[in-house]
C-alpha cells in the first residue's frame, strides 16, 4: 500500500497547478520512498507514540539477574528491615492493596525513611532511606545515539544502526523494572502505554513536519519541525491515531522546534539542538531535551518512525512516578527510592558546579507517527484532493 | 410499560384512528382521505416549533417504510408497532413534563389559573385549544376539546395541581392519532369539492416545503379561507419559499429520496476500515445534504449540478477519509467544524455520487459493490426499477476478495455475470457501479485493488466514460434525472405515486417547466404547489391541469425568491 500524505501550500492560486504536478510526482516518491522528487516537498505527521525507547532483548542479555522485585517482594523486604514480625508482614501483604485499609497500611511504608531521627516520607524524600540498588540494564544493546562521541564501557550498541558508544542511561536505569520494560518484542512497556493512552486523548496533538525534501534518498538540507497542535488528537474506530487528520500548529513559539537536518540513505537525521515538547501532567508537563537530535525514517506505508536522543534533567523521570507515592509503588511494582537512586547514580551530564552531581541523563525516545496534515495559520492551504496523489489499497 | 397497559394503549389508538377519521369527516363535512405517520424528523420539528429547542425528546421511533422509492409514500401505509407506541407514550410524557415544569409553564400557558392546586377550566381550555391547534394542525374539535378540558380538570382535582392536569392532557394529545398521523380530508361539497380542505392544504404545504406543521400564519390563512383560492395559496407559497425553513424542507426531501435514513445503521469492518465510525456516517449524511443545499438553494443552481459539483463540505473526520487538509476548524479544534471545500478541475471527486453517503452507503462492510451502487443510482436518481436477484444465486465468486485470479471486483463480477440468470440485471447496474470503483467501501480514493489497477470505465445508457467524473457528467446529462426528480418531488408532496393523469401532466408540463427554469428547484416547487393538481387527491380522470393563477413557468422562475 502506498500512501501519499502531503501538506500542500501555495502563496497564490496560481501555484495550484504546479503543486498538483508536484503532488503527482510526489506520489511515486511516497510509494517508493527512495525515489527522487523534482521539487521540495513537505510531509506532515501526527505523533502516535512518544516515550522512552526500550529495547527488548530476546536473549535476556539486558537484565541477566532478572527483573526487579514486584511490590509484594519489595514490601516484604522493607517491612523486615522495619522490624516487623513474619506474622505482621504476612498480614500486611494480604491487605496492602485493600483501599479500605489504606489509611493504616500506606503510612507504614510511606514513612519508612528516616530524617533527623524521625520517620520520613520516602517518596518525597527518597534519600531518607538507603539505596536498594535495583537491577539496571547491563546491555549490550540499547537504542539511541553516541551523544558524547566516545565509546565508553557500559555504553550500548544500537540494535538498529549498529552504532557503538550509545548513551542511554535512562534506559539503563529503568529497563529492568517490569512495568517499565516491554513484555514482548512487539509491544511497548505496559505502564508508559497506559499513561500514553490516557494522555493522548486529553493533551494537544504532537506534530512532526519535514520540509524541504528534494530527494527522499539523500538530501543535505531538510528541515524537521516538532510542534504542539492546537487540537487534541483524533482517534479512529480502533482507538489508534486517525491517519490523515488535520491539525493547526500552536502559534506559541515555545512549542516550535525547528531543526536542520539531512537525509542519508533514506534516514533523516538532525543537528543537535534543544527541543521543548509539551505533553500532559500525567506524563510530564514539559520535556526539555538538550543537545537533542532526531533519527527518523518514512516507511513505505507513509508512517514515520524513529528516535529522539539527547539529555534531560533526570529528576523529573523519578518525579512522574514518585509523586503518586505509595499507591503508585504498590500497584506498578516500581521501587521508588530504587529508581531515584538509579537515575541519580547513572546521570551522565551537566554536573552541579558545587556538588559534582550530574543533573542530566542521556536518553532515547521512540517516536512513531501517522500521516497527518500540519496546518500553519499564516499560510493558505491549497485545497487539493489526494485523489491525484494516488492513495492505493 | 406493562403488557396489559400497552395492549390497552394499542386498542385505544386503534379505536382512536377510527374515531378521528369519523370525527374529522363529520367536523369538516368532508371525506377523510389519507393519513401519513409523522416521520421522526417531523415529530421533532413540530415539538421544536411548538415548544422550543430546549425540550428534549429522546426515545426511538419505528423505522420508516419505503415504498415507491420514498418514505413519504410509505408513511401513508405505515402503522405503529407495540414497541413504537410504547416509545410514543414515553416521549409524550417526557415532553409534557418538560413543557409544564416550573421552568417552562409560564412560556406556554398564557393565562394564570385561579388557583394552582385545582382545576381552572377556562385557563385549561385556552392552553389546550392553542397548543392543540399547533399539534393537530387544525382546531381541536369542540367535543374533543370539551373532553380534554374535563380530563385536565379531573386530574387537577385529584392531584391538587392545575399544571399536573395540563401535563396529563398534553401527554394524551401527544399520543393522539391526530398528532401522530397527518390526516387529509377532502371537501365533499362547495366550490372546492374534491380538493383537500383548507387545513389539509395547509399541512400538505407545510410538510412539503418545511417538513413541519403549519405555522400560525398558515393556520390562520386556512381558517380565513385564504387557501381556498389559487392567489391566496400563491401568496402563502411565496412566503414559505422565502423562509429559511425551506432549507429544512429540501433537506428532508433529499434525505428521503437518496435513502439517507439507512446511514445510521451503516457498519464497516472496523479492522479493515478503522477510519469509519457511526460519527462518520452522520458526517456523510450532513455532507451530502450540505452539498445539495449549496447547489440547489444557496446558489439557486441547476439541480443536475449536484452530480458534478466540485464543491462540497468537509470536517476533520471526513478530511481524514478524503486525505485532504482541513483548515480553520471550529474553536477548540472540534472535528465537527464544517469547512467548504472545492476540488480542482478534473478531480475524480465530482458530485454527490462520489461522496461517502453514496459510495459507502451502497457498499458492503468489507468491500465495495458496483452492483449495489449501480442499482441505487438507477433506482434513486433515475427512478428505474431494478429487480431483486433470484434467491438461488451463488455469490461466492463475487464475495471472494482473496481470489488470486480475480483481483478486482470488475474481474469477479465479469466471471459471475456470465451465469445466465445474472447477466440481465448486471448489465443494467454494473457498468455504472464499476465507474465508482476508485472509491473504496468507506469512500476513500484508491487506484488499485489487491495490487491490480482499477479500471473505472463504464457506460450509462449509451454514454461511455472512463471514471467517476465521467459518470457524473453522464448522469448530469441523462434525461431521466430531471424527470425522476419531478416525479419524486410530486410523490413526496402528495404522499403517493402520481396517478396516470398526474404522470402525464408532470411529463408534459412540469418537466418542461423545470427544464425551462434551468432545472432550478425552487421554481419547480412553486410550480407544483400552486397547480390545482397538488390539492386534488386523487385527481379525477378528467382533471384539467391548470397553472397557478397567472403565473407562467417563466414567471415562476423569474419570480422565485432570491436565495442568498
Amino acid at each position: 500500500m502506498g500512501l501519499g500524505w502531503y501538506n500542500m501550500r501555495a502563496r497564490s492560486a496560481n501555484d495550484r497547478a504546479s503543486l498538483l504536478c508536484r503532488a503527482a510526482l510526489a506520489c511515486s516518491c511516497a510509494a517508493l520512498v527512495s525515489a527522487s522528487a523534482s521539487a521540495s516537498e513537505t510531509r506532515g505527521f501526527l505523533i502516535s507514540w512518544f516515550y522512552i525507547a526500550q529495547y527488548y532483548d530476546t536473549q535476556g542479555r539486558d537484565c541477566p539477574q532478572g527483573v526487579n522485585p514486584n511490590s509484594e517482594e519489595i514490601y516484604r523486604r522493607e517491612l523486615k528491615i522495619l522490624g516487623k514480625s513474619q506474622k505482621e508482614i504476612d498480614e500486611y501483604i494480604l491487605t496492602f492493596l485493600d483501599n479500605g485499609k489504606n489509611a493504616v497500611n500506606a503510612p507504614i511504608l510511606t514513612m519508612r525513611g528516616t530524617r533527623d531521627g524521625k520517620p520520613a516520607n520516602v517518596y518525597t524524600d527518597p534519600e531518607s532511606t538507603r539505596d536498594p540498588h535495583i537491577y539496571t540494564v547491563v546491555g549490550p544493546y540499547g537504542y539511541g545515539f553516541n551523544l558524547d562521541g566516545k565509546d565508553k564501557p557500559g555504553d550500548f550498541i544500537d540494535p538498529d544502526t549498529g552504532e557503538h558508544g550509545v548513551d542511554n542511561q535512562l534506559y539503563k536505569a529503568s529497563g529492568c523494572t517490569r512495568e517499565l520494560r516491554p513484555h514482548s518484542p512487539t509491544e511497548y512497556a505496559p505502564l508508559p502505554t497506559s499513561y500514553w493512552n490516557v494522555s493522548r486523548e486529553v493533551m494537544p496533538a504532537l506534530l512532526v513536519e519535514i520540509s524541504g525534501i528534494d530527494d527522499y534518498k539523500n538530501d543535505d538540507n531538510v528541515t524537521v519541525a516538532i510542534y504542539r497542535a492546537q487540537e487534541r488528537t483524533m482517534l479512529d474506530n480502533s482507538g489508534a491515531m486517525l491517519a490523515g487528520s488535520s491539525y493547526h500548529v500552536d502559534p506559541n513559539p515555545r512549542w516550535h522546534n525547528v531543526l536542520h537536518g539531512r537525509i542519508r540513505d533514506g534516514v533523516i537525521e538532525t543537528d543537535p539542538s534543544d527541543i521543548n515538547i509539551a505533553t500532559d501532567p500525567f506524563l510530564l508537563p514539559e520535556y526539555k531535551f538538550t543537545r537533542a537530535r532526531l533519527r527518523l525514517k518514512i516507511n513505505p506505508d507513509g508512517t514515520l518512525q524513529g528516535k529522539l536522543g539527547g539529555y534531560h534533567a533526570w529528576f523529573p523521570f523519578y518525579f512522574i512516578y514518585g509523586v503518586a507515592g505509595f499507591g503508585q509503588e504498590a500497584t506498578t511494582n516500581i521501587d521508588m527510592p530504587g529508581l531515584y537512586y538509579a537515575l541519580k547514580r547513572l546521570a551522565d551530564a551537566d554536573p552541579d558546579p558545587k556538588t559534582g552531581q550530574n543533573m542530566s541523563i542521556s536518553l532515547a525516545f521512540q517516536i512513531d507517527a501517522v500521516p497527518a496534515f500540519v496546518i500553519h495559520d499564516n499560510q493558505p492551504i491549497v485545497q487539493v484532493s489526494t485523489a491525484q496523489l494516488g492513495v492505493t489499497k | 410499560m406493562k403488557p396489559a397497559s400497552l395492549a390497552l394503549s394499542l386498542a385505544i389508538l386503534a379505536s382512536g384512528l377510527f374515531c378521528v377519521s369519523q370525527s374529522l369527516a363529520e367536523q369538516t363535512g368532508g371525506t377523510s382521505l389519507a393519513m401519513r405517520r409523522l416521520t421522526e424528523l417531523q415529530y421533532e420539528n413540530i415539538i421544536r416549533d411548538a415548544f422550543g429547542t430546549d425540550i428534549t425528546i429522546g426515545g426511538r421511533f419505528d423505522p420508516g417504510m419505503r415504498q415507491e422509492g420514498l418514505l413519504e409514500v410509505g408513511a401513508g401505509r405505515a402503522s405503529i408497532s407495540a414497541s413504537g407506541l410504547a416509545q410514543y407514550v414515553s416521549m409524550a410524557r417526557s415532553v409534557a413534563a418538560q413543557v409544564l415544569d416550573t421552568d417552562h409553564r409560564a412560556e406556554f400557558v398564557a393565562c394564570t389559573p385561579k388557583a394552582k392546586n385545582g382545576p381552572d377550566d377556562a385557563c385549561a381550555k385556552r392552553f389546550i385549544a392553542d397548543t392543540g391547534r399547533l399539534l393537530y394542525r387544525r382546531p381541536v374539535p369542540d367535543a374533543e376539546l370539551k373532553e380534554l378540558v374535563s380530563g385536565a380538570g379531573a386530574t387537577a382535582l385529584a392531584l391538587h395541581d392545575f399544571y399536573a392536569g395540563l401535563e396529563t392532557t398534553l401527554a394524551t394529545m401527544l399520543q393522539s392519532p391526530e398528532f401522530l398521523f397527518r390526516w387529509e380530508v377532502r371537501e365533499a361539497s362547495g366550490k372546492n369539492k374534491g380538493q383537500l380542505d383548507a387545513y389539509s392544504k395547509a399541512s400538505r404545504l407545510s410538510f412539503f416545503l418545511w417538513d413541519t406543521s403549519p405555522d400560525l400564519e398558515l393556520l390562520e390563512a386556512a381558517r380565513k379561507g385564504v387557501l381556498d383560492t389559487q392567489s391566496g395559496i400563491a401568496r402563502q407559497v411565496d412566503r414559505m419559499l422565502a423562509s429559511p425553513r425551506l432549507e429544512e424542507g429540501l433537506r428532508a426531501f433529499f434525505y428521503d429520496m437518496l435513502i439517507l435514513d439507512t446511514l445510521p445503521s451503516l457498519a464497516k469492518d472496523a479492522k479493515l476500515y478503522p477510519k469509519f465510525s457511526f460519527k462518520v456516517a452522520a458526517d456523510a449524511e450532513e455532507q451530502m445534504l450540505r452539498t445539495i443545499v449549496d447547489v440547489v438553494l444557496t446558489q439557486n443552481g441547476d439541480y443536475r449540478d449536484i452530480f458534478t459539483t466540485r464543491k462540497t463540505f468537509l470536517n476533520r473526520r471526513l478530511g481524514a477519509i478524503y486525505n485532504v487538509p482541513i483548515a480553520g476548524t471550529a474553536e477548540g479544534g472540534t472535528p465537527d467544524g464544517w469547512q467548504p471545500y472545492e476540488f480542482p478541475l478534473g478531480d475524480p471527486r465530482a458530485g454527490i455520487l462520489a461522496e461517502p453517503a453514496f459510495v459507502a452507503l451502497h457498499s458492503h462492510p468489507g468491500r465495495t459493490s458496483p452492483t449495489l451502487r449501480g442499482r441505487a443510482l438507477r433506482e434513486a436518481v433515475l427512478c428505474q426499477k431494478v429487480p431483486d436477484p433470484p434467491g438461488n444465486v451463488d455469490f461466492k465468486l463475487v464475495q471472494d476478495t482473496t481470489n488470486a485470479r480475480y483481483k478486482t471486483v470488475r474481474q469477479r463480477l465479469s466471471a459471475h455475470a456470465t451465469e445466465a440468470m445474472c447477466t440481465g440485471c448486471h448489465k443494467l447496474v454494473d457498468p455504472i457501479g464499476l465507474a465508482m470503483e476508485n472509491f473504496d467501501t468507506i469512500g476513500a480514493f484508491r487506484i488499485e485493488e489487491n495490487g491490480a489497477a482499477i479500471d473505472a470505465s463504464g457506460v450509462l445508457d449509451g454514454t461511455k466514460f472512463t471514471d467517476a467524473a465521467g459518470l457524473a457528467r453522464a448522469v448530469h446529462d441523462h434525461p431521466s434525472v430531471p424527470a425522476c426528480l419531478v416525479n419524486r418531488v410530486y410523490a413526496y408532496g402528495v404522499g403517493r405515486s402520481p396517478s396516470k393523469v398526474e404522470a402525464s401532466w408532470l411529463k408534459d408540463d412540469e418537466q418542461k417547466a423545470f427544464a425551462d427554469s434551468g432545472f432550478r428547484i425552487v421554481p419547480l416547487l412553486r410550480q407544483i404547489v400552486t397547480s390545482n393538481m397538488f390539492f386534488l387527491d386523487p385527481p379525477p380522470l378528467d382533471a384539467a391541469p391548470q397553472k397557478a393563477g397567472a403565473v407562467s413557468t417563466k414567471a415562476a422562475s423569474l419570480n422565485s425568491p432570491p436565495r442568498s
